[in-house]
């Protein structure tokens, strides 16, 4: 049998062949991933404690809430960047529950990395939150200064699918 | 001696554990963001916990 043939697609130069509505309707998906960045930003000022000592800051979710939703978020890199050529440490951690959180009973360590002005952590898949589950980020300098501001940066994907 | 079987060695999963001392209010503002800079969360001087590593 002779396959139908659609409307004919201009080519010009190298590369994907110009756009046709006739192969836009052949080739309609019926469901669609969409992904939404987020990006969560804090700088923050706290006392220098000694090496072996930790802060843990805790990721809130659209609503407030600590506890990750039901559509799952995937988070990319923890940045930790201060201003001074010293010890600084990136973390990140999960939960069980926000009472676990409040004793540091930790469920799963993702990693926790150190370096001098800067500490960051990759994850190239990404860390795909549970549902119910507390999410937070190590930070800490090691300085011998009074005080010390951390700049932490992270990135996340925030997948949805769309019925179309 | 069977030359055929290998041993397998498991990796364990490091397990970190730590003690809070206490809860910090720090000085800042965390901020959660979409990628068009529309605001979903703000937490102004959020706690943060201070933990001694073991």
């Amino acid at each position: 049998m002779a396959q139908p043939r659609l409307s004919v697609v201009p080519a010009r130069g190298v590369g994907r062949k110009d756009y046709s509505t006739v192969i836009e309707h052949a080739t309609q998906a019926s469901m669609r991933g969409h992904q939404t960045r987020y990006s969560s930003v804090v700088s923050i000022t706290l006392p220098t404690v000694p090496f072996g000592f930790i802060y843990t800051i805790y990721f809130t979710f659209p609503g407030g809430v600590v506890a990750a939703p039901a559509t799952p978020r995937h988070f990319y890199n923890v940045i930790n960047t201060s201003g001074r050529n010293a010890l600084v440490l990136a973390g990140f951690y999960r939960f069980n529950s926000w009472a676990d959180y409040l004793i540091f009973n930790v469920d799963e360590w993702y990693g926790t990395v150190y370096g001098y002005g800067k500490a960051e952590l990759h994850w190239t898949n990404g860390i795909k939150t549970e549902e119910g589950k507390v999410y937070a980020a190590g930070i800490c300098e090691y300085s011998e200064r009074p005080t010390f501001t951390i700049h932490m940066t992270s990135h996340s994907l925030f997948e949805e699918v769309v019925y179309g | 001696m069977d030359k055929g079987k290998k041993k397998i060695k498991v990796k364990k999963t490091k397990k970190i554990k730590g003690e809070v001392i206490k809860k910090v209010k720090a000085k800042g503002k965390m901020i959660t963001t979409t990628g068009d800079g529309e605001i979903i969360g703000e937490l102004e001087n959020p706690e943060v916990l201070l933990v001694r590593l073991e």
